[in-house]
């Protein structure tokens, strides 16, 4: 029930073409940074998922993340790579069922009181990992192999070769971005967009409202795993802060810079945050002032996020919106 | 004597030393307008939220259909078949006419843990969405977002939203609050058009409304029933008369 500008649609589409030729062109530094970006964008729109979806602020979705990321190590064994094609699935099954435990205490909660819970799950896990030997303490752990992809004995892909991983990137994120589109679409969607609009009167109307949010939590969990497991891909290191507020924080910060209203804010968000991170980063030390500065202008300018640039910049086209559920 | 499709005995709901709704016993019967009626105070949405499982009574009993419904939640009671309207407009108000229907109408579906399709291809939630629109005089209304319709009109989406669900039993809380006269009389007209396939429980002030349409009054004073009965043995009671209607209504 939220409509994309057919210009931003267009936009989006553009992004893609353009990354797909991505590695054509740019060096492996660039590579990186957008397959890094691309990974940010699914964990972000898993949280865009919760927040404009089902209306639930989570200050503590890092987790998920982390345990995604976390996952991989556990399920890789120390001397070759595991085959993606059932680490990746228990993976988000894994983090699905987190979320479920969690969110069983959670969900019930609203407003600010979900914000602080999910906050000290959040912590609660940094900690854990933090803390036990066990599970690497704060140095964390290796991935020592990437996941394998091979069908009938053969590797199809080699995630070692980085254009591979970021094309692998692109697909999930793609596949993300459509999925949730779906889900949305679907009974599903309009159920927890309706509790996130008003809780009370689909109560009164035959939904169970606890039941649809926690599904919704787990959901969200299990991308937000996807996520970490492709972090840890890449970065073949894991560490706790991983799992930190301040991670949370980052997440929750490119979903609303990119904008509450349209499903292909977070993405934006993600996207913006970390390009002009970068950029700000390449011109001054004190680049945190000067991000401070940018995120307030968006906050002030664009109250619906970045996506609204687009309906800013080309008002008479963008009245012309087509329907994205 | 008449089926009774809801039924409650000694229902008491108490918030701290105040006594909200004391000891009521209804008696509605199937297919009939039952109104409540009280001043301000009376304990009479306390009572539908009781009814509706919006609240859970400190004691007594709700049947509903002849089965025990006591403390059971409001979403499983729309399931079996209770409708429940409010009396500061419940919406979506972002969504428009035809959204907010079908949020009541896909309730019906045995469950919407579904993740794939559209929604709007379910062709059953669709009918029921179109029926109830037309049932609440907004089918021309039904791209309209719900927050730019006039006040009236919202209190007909409040009950679209409800009808959506294809309830048996509609509790109404003040249908006609706030609305103008030409508003009330299309009120009327429409509770008069449910009547035929609905049990109606209804709290009212329009005193003009309830008598127009009301086979059985219920009278609540400070929590408790002072009196029920039809609309003709209401007005020629005294104890009513001095306690609610007063000397302007008491034709």
């Amino acid at each position: 029930m939220t409509r994309t500008p057919r210009i931003l649609a267009w936009a989006a589409l553009a992004a893609v073409i353009f990354l797909a030729f991505l590695p054509q062109f740019a060096d492996r530094y660039y590579i990186q940074l957008f397959t890094r970006i691309m990974t940010s964008a699914i964990f972000a729109m898993s949280l865009g998922l919760l927040v404009s979806g089902a209306g639930l602020v989570s200050l503590g979705h890092a987790m998920f993340f982390g345990l995604g990321a976390y996952l991989l190590v556990f399920l890789s064994p120390g001397d070759a790579g595991v085959p993606i094609w059932w680490a990746l699935p228990a993976t988000m099954a894994a983090a699905a069922a987190a979320a479920l435990v969690i969110g069983a205490l959670a969900v019930r909660t609203s407003g600010i009181y979900f914000i602080m819970l999910t906050l000290a799950f959040g912590e609660m896990l940094f900690y854990l990992f933090h803390d036990s030997k066990l599970l690497g303490g704060s140095d964390g752990l290796y991935v020592n192999f990437r996941p394998t992809v091979a069908a009938f004995g053969r590797d199809l892909l080699s995630l070692d070769d980085r254009p591979t991983l970021f094309y692998v990137a692109l697909v999930l994120m793609v596949a993300t971005y459509l999925g949730i589109g779906m889900l949305l679409k679907a009974p599903f969607g309009r159920a927890i967009t309706g509790i996130r609009v008003n809780e009370q009167r689909m109560n009164a109307v035959g939904y169970n409202i606890y039941a649809y949010k926690l599904v919704a939590f787990a959901i969200a969990g299990a991308l937000a795993a996807l996520a970490g497991f492709l972090y840890a891909t890449q970065y073949r290191s894991v560490n706790p802060v991983l799992f930190s507020w301040r991670e949370s924080g980052l997440v929750l910060m490119m979903v609303i810079l990119g904008g509450l209203r349209s499903r292909l804010g977070p993405a934006i968000g993600a996207f913006a945050l970390v390009l002009v991170q970068e950029v700000l980063q390449s011109i001054t030390e004190n680049w945190l002032i000067a991000f401070g500065v940018f995120i307030i202008a968006v906050v002030l300018l664009l109250p619906n996020g970045l996506a609204d640039l687009a309906t800013k910049l080309m008002p008479v086209r963008a009245a012309k919106a087509v329907h994205d559920g | 004597m008449a089926d009774l499709i809801l039924e409650t005995e000694a229902l008491t709901k108490r918030f701290g030393g105040l006594v909200a709704v004391d000891a009521v016993g209804l008696r509605v019967a199937t297919g009939e307008v039952h109104a409540i009626i009280g001043p301000n105070g009376a304990g009479k949405t306390t009572l539908l939220n009781l009814l509706s499982g919006d609240m859970a009574p400190t004691s007594g009993r709700v049947r509903f259909h002849g089965n025990d419904v006591t403390g059971m939640p409001a979403h499983k009671l729309s399931r079996l078949g209770m409708g429940r309207s409010f009396q500061r407009t419940n919406i979506f108000p972002e969504f428009t006419v035809r959204e907010n229907c079908w949020l009541g109408a896909q309730s019906r579906l045995p469950t919407s843990m579904r993740f794939f399709g559209p929604a709007d291809k379910i062709a059953s939630v669709a009918q029921r969405t179109e029926e109830a629109m037309a049932l609440a005089g907004l089918a021309s209304r039904a791209e309209v977002t719900a927050a730019e319709l006039s006040h009236g009109e919202q209190r007909q989406l409040e009950l679209g939203v409800m009808l959506a669900t294809d309830p048996s039993l509609l509790l109404l809380d003040e249908p006609m609050a706030g609305m103008s006269a030409d508003e009330s009389a299309r009120m009327v007209e429409l509770l008069r058009t449910l009547r035929r396939n609905h049990t109606l429980v209804l709290i009212e002030h329009d005193m003009d409304a309830v008598f127009a349409v009301a086979d059985t009054l219920t009278v609540m004073v400070n929590g408790a029933v002072l009196a029920s009965g039809p609309p003709s043995s209401i007005r020629a009671s005294r104890a009513v008369q001095d306690a609610y209607l007063g000397e302007g209504s008491a034709a």
